[in-house]
């Protein structure tokens, strides 16, 4: 086991009163915190002032630590308790201290556990860990509530190992969740030690870009590509839906942008049911031959209509 | 079938996370979470966006020594940025269709 210098991680001297080691504590944990800052392996470094801050604060733990500290300097190489040391808390470990490293988790997981109890940190004592997992969702899942299988892993600590477990389970999606949004399988998380309860399962839904639909709240949006003539003539057309083509009419003289809506094909959520827009964009055929060309600049000369005319 | 919930009320909020009733107050005072329904503190259910806040909330004001008024503005701007970073991939989706 590697022995772990918390004065040298909250960067503070040996002598440092808990003012101190709060304020060090403080500045580094608003630098490294996974919410404050994007940038790699912050995570870990936040553990790691996390876990010096957990001994330091408390001076029982902290007197014990300066023991192990004192032995450890006499020791070379990796670092063992000392013969018959044992915590003062004493008693049973019941569960790793899952975020903090195998040093903490031997010598003061069993301390902080019973000072935990009021707050930080506890949940873990009271119930198995929560989880939490993306869910990609389709749009058509989306709106017909469909259920989906799903495979996750599930700590689990037995005979003082934490092992992976893998676990299944079938899970009905909610009518009209949105991105973002997250549902709760209740007891589905890591196993609760002993008499405990199990933690949950969050599933964060995440919708899957469709290849035609965009999301916008709960309307959809599909962009509906005319010819510069079903523009300008009109045309009738199938529009794809999530369920199933639908016939609109497109309005002669319809512009680029222009947003065309079909009522109540777009998604569903609590408050309501969203509609499908159809944004037109005018699209010219890619290559031209010489008929063609005859019968665009017929069309500029008998059209005059300038669309820079507002530029002058 | 794995039974789905989508809210949660304040008792098992408290004792899932261990969080103090006082301490769901003043997060619901100071705005960081409001309750989906409930007349009375007791009544309070909360859907899990708003419980998530809350326990974010609770875990800054642990983890970072903050006070309410300060985790109050952080978690705002962090609704905000998802908010934005949502709003901005839709946008360059819908974009990408445009140009394409």
């Amino acid at each position: 086991m590697k022995f772990k210098d918390y004065y040298k991680i909250l960067g503070v001297d040996e002598t440092a009163d808990l003012k101190e080691i709060k304020k060090a504590y403080r500045k580094l944990a608003l630098k490294f915190h996974p919410d404050t800052s994007s940038a790699p392996g912050t995570e870990e470094k936040f553990k790691e002032i996390a876990e010096a801050y957990e001994v330091l604060k408390d001076e029982t733990r902290r007197a014990e630590y300066d023991d192990l500290k004192r032995y450890g300097a006499n020791s070379g190489g990796g670092f063992d308790a000392p013969p018959g040391w044992h915590s003062s808390a004493g008693g049973n470990r019941h569960q790793e201290h899952g975020d903090f490293s195998d040093f903490f988790n031997s010598f003061f997981a069993d301390r902080a556990r019973s000072s935990e109890r009021t707050q930080e940190y506890g949940p873990d004592l009271f119930k198995g860990q929560d989880l939490e997992m993306e869910l990609p969702v389709f749009l058509e899942e989306a709106i017909d509530g469909s259920s989906k299988s799903i495979d996750y892993h599930v700590p689990v600590y037995a005979n003082n190992q934490i092992k992976q477990v893998k676990k299944s389970l079938k899970v009905k999606i909610p009518l009209g969740v949105s991105d973002g949004e997250r549902i709760r399988l209740k007891g589905q998380g890591a196993p609760g030690s002993e008499d405990r309860l199990n933690g949950d399962l969050y599933l964060i839904i995440r919708l899957v870009p469709h290849p035609l639909f965009d999301v916008q709240g709960i309307n959809l949006i599909l962009s509906l590509p005319l010819t510069p003539w079903e523009a300008a003539l009109g045309t009738k057309l199938e529009i794809p839906t999530l369920n199933g083509k639908v016939k609109m009419n497109i309005p002669a003289n319809s512009r680029s942008g222009q947003k065309l809506r079909i009522k109540g094909k777009g998604l569903k959520n609590k408050t309501g049911q969203g509609d499908l827009l159809a944004v037109i964009k005018i699209d010219i055929p890619p290559s031209t031959n010489s008929e063609t060309t005859r019968l665009w600049n017929e069309l500029a000369e008998a059209e005059k209509y300038n669309p820079r005319a507002d530029w002058s | 079938m794995a039974d789905v919930t989508l809210y949660i009320d304040i008792e098992e909020l408290c004792e899932n996370e261990s969080i103090d009733e006082e301490i769901i107050i003043e997060v619901v005072e100071y705005g960081i979470a409001v309750p989906h329904r409930g007349e009375t503190l007791a009544e309070w259910i909360f859907d899990l966006e708003n419980a998530y806040w809350i326990k974010k909330a609770v875990k800054l004001n642990q983890q970072l020594l903050l006070d309410w008024v300060a985790i109050s503005m952080v978690i705002d701007l962090m609704k905000d940025k998802e908010k934005l970073v949502q709003e901005n991939d839709q946008l360059r989706s819908r974009l990408n269709r445009l140009i394409e």
